[in-house]
């Protein structure tokens, strides 16, 4: 599949579409890129009655990077309305740390290497 | 910095060698009760119709070759897919799983040691020239040998010269192949993952273009029907002995509990739900061994025969109980099929919709996602659309109902999706 641009994108609406629907007002995205990886720093905030699906974000995320998944099924990303892929881009990302933060937001901070 | 595990033990937790090799003796057990049921002359005659006999639909491999070789065929390619993804290291996942099972199935019903090579090949081509490893692209070779039969009817069946037969035969597998990847993951996108057999729908949509181009050249593709009968005793037997060891394996190797399985009745199914990677290897074992169970009971409570083609449906039940499908989103479909049977023009039993019954939970995800009722009503659909679909690629594509179902959920995804409120 290649399109590693097309595929950052895929990953940055997935997890818009995802905090949005667990009331997130308040989202920042910053991706860094170089010539080896995209790195994305993302920050939101999200409601406190959320915090079952924000715990189940954190395992899903942390889902082990699949490259034989990613290749065949990473155009799915960022693909539905009505449901989210987070153990997909999980699949597609590596190092990834998250941090809780006051006041219900959320840190998030992970790469993905151009190869592999 | 590899990711940390912190919510992922269980999926570090058994052996990758482990794995590999309890699929291997499952391989090495479907060899063993094929040389058990026939002798070797008869099993040896029996893999050479299988492999020179026309393989499209419905070529039931038991009543092309017998027990015995319909066995040995399924075990022996279920061994080499398991060497094969070993030898790339491959991770043992769902998908994965999912594969083999494939493979082993319709080994029942079409794909054969001599069949699936060409494809792959042809897949092992693409991945070389997107420079990639081949071991991206396994999962997707290993499906994609849906569309074999279309290889071998070149190679056998056209009326040309052996070398003409030869050449056509490769340059279509490997051409077959070459595409399949990015046509496979392109069609994904059309049924938004809500079809699990999405090789089978991109196979039968490829299908449907070639062979409308080869009836316009005047090629006439001669229909097939082999399905046998009378061995519902000892398949049964057989079947419930390997899936009752998945359960009993996967109890024990899960700390003797069932812990996870019910975790794995909460996700929808959608691809791509790999369960194994989800909530590890052992509840996903569990959960293998109860579809299987189940879809072996679903063919004799309608009272529906246990052959070769049945087989395929299955296992490849049993499979994706690694990759999506559970018995929570699975039974709305048996429903579904089975009310299609009570009221339409055919009976529950008949064979056309005892596989509609089996392979129509490729549309799992539909229940799963958005509820019993709409499960059914997918399955009640998905029964008439399997009907009607098998002319259009002339029974070349394997994955008959994979090409239904995508039909099916590219039409009721977009209108629930439509109605449904967001949030």
């Amino acid at each position: 599949m290649k399109h590693y641009n097309k595929r950052v994108a895929r990953i940055a609406d997935e997890l818009i579409s995802f905090f949005l629907s667990v009331g997130g007002n308040n989202i920042d995205l910053k991706i860094e890129v170089t010539a080896d990886y995209y790195k994305f720093y993302f920050k939101t905030n999200y409601l406190a009655k959320k915090d079952k699906e924000i715990a189940k974000f954190c395992k899903l995320i942390n889902c082990p990077k699949q490259s034989g998944i990613e290749e065949y099924y990473g155009g799915l990303a960022g693909e539905s309305d009505i449901d989210s892929e987070i153990y997909l881009v999980g699949m597609m990302v590596e190092q990834v740390e998250v941090n809780y933060l006051d006041d219900h937001y959320l840190e998030l901070k992970f790469y993905k290497y151009k190869q592999g | 910095m590899e990711k940390q595990n912190l919510y992922f033990d269980k999926f570090a937790m058994i052996p990758e060698k482990v794995k590999f090799m309890i699929f291997l003796g499952y391989g090495l057990i479907s060899i063993v009760f094929g040389l058990i049921m026939d002798t070797p002359q008869e099993i040896l005659s029996g893999l050479f119709r299988i492999i020179t006999e026309p393989d499209l639909l419905l070529s039931d491999y038991i009543g092309v070759g017998g027990l015995g070789a319909s066995f040995v065929n399924s075990g022996l390619l279920t061994v080499i897919c398991i060497l094969l993804l070993y030898w790339l290291k491959t991770p043992v996942n769902g998908i994965a799983i999912a594969a083999i099972f494939l493979v082993a199935g319709f080994a029942f019903l079409g794909k054969n040691i001599f069949n699936i090579w060409i494809i792959i090949l042809g897949v092992f081509a693409y991945a070389r020239y997107q420079g990639d490893s081949f071991k991206e692209y396994i999962y997707v070779a290993l499906l994609s040998t849906s569309l074999s039969p279309l290889a071998t009817y070149f190679i056998f069946t056209l009326d040309q010269p052996l070398i003409i037969r030869i050449i056509a035969g490769l340059f279509v597998g490997f051409g077959i192949g070459f595409i399949m990847p990015p046509f496979a993951s392109y069609l994904l996108r059309v049924h938004q993952g809500f079809n699990l057999y999405n090789v089978g729908f991109t196979a039968g949509v490829f299908g449907t273009v070639f062979v409308s181009l080869m009836r316009s050249y005047g090629f006439e593709i001669s229909t097939r029907f082999i399905w046998s009968t009378g061995n519902n005793f000892v398949l049964s037997l057989y079947l419930f002995v390997v899936f009752s060891s998945m359960i009993i394996i996967g109890f024990f190797l899960n700390k003797r509990s069932f812990k996870g399985l019910l975790a794995i009745y909460d996700y929808a199914g959608r691809l791509v739900s790999d369960f194994i990677i989800l909530e590890g290897f052992a509840p996903s074992l569990i959960n293998m061994g109860i579809n299987g169970l189940a879809a072996t009971a679903y063919v004799l409570l309608v009272k529906g025969q246990l052959n070769g083609a049945s087989l395929a449906g299955i296992l490849t039940i049993a499979g994706f109980g690694a990759f999506g499908k559970h018995l929570k989103n699975i039974v709305p479909i048996f429903v579904g099929v089975i009310l299609g049977g009570l009221t339409k023009m055919w009976s529950i039993n008949d064979p056309a919709a005892i596989l509609a019954g089996l392979f129509g939970t490729t549309l799992a995800p539909i229940g799963g996602k958005f509820g019993w009722h709409y499960g059914i009503l997918a399955g009640f659909i998905h029964s008439s659309v399997v009907h009607n679909v098998g002319y259009l690629h002339g029974g070349f594509n394997l994955y008959n109902n994979g090409f239904a179902g995508g039909i099916v959920a590219t039409t009721l995804i977009p209108i629930i999706e439509h109605f449904r409120e967001e949030g």
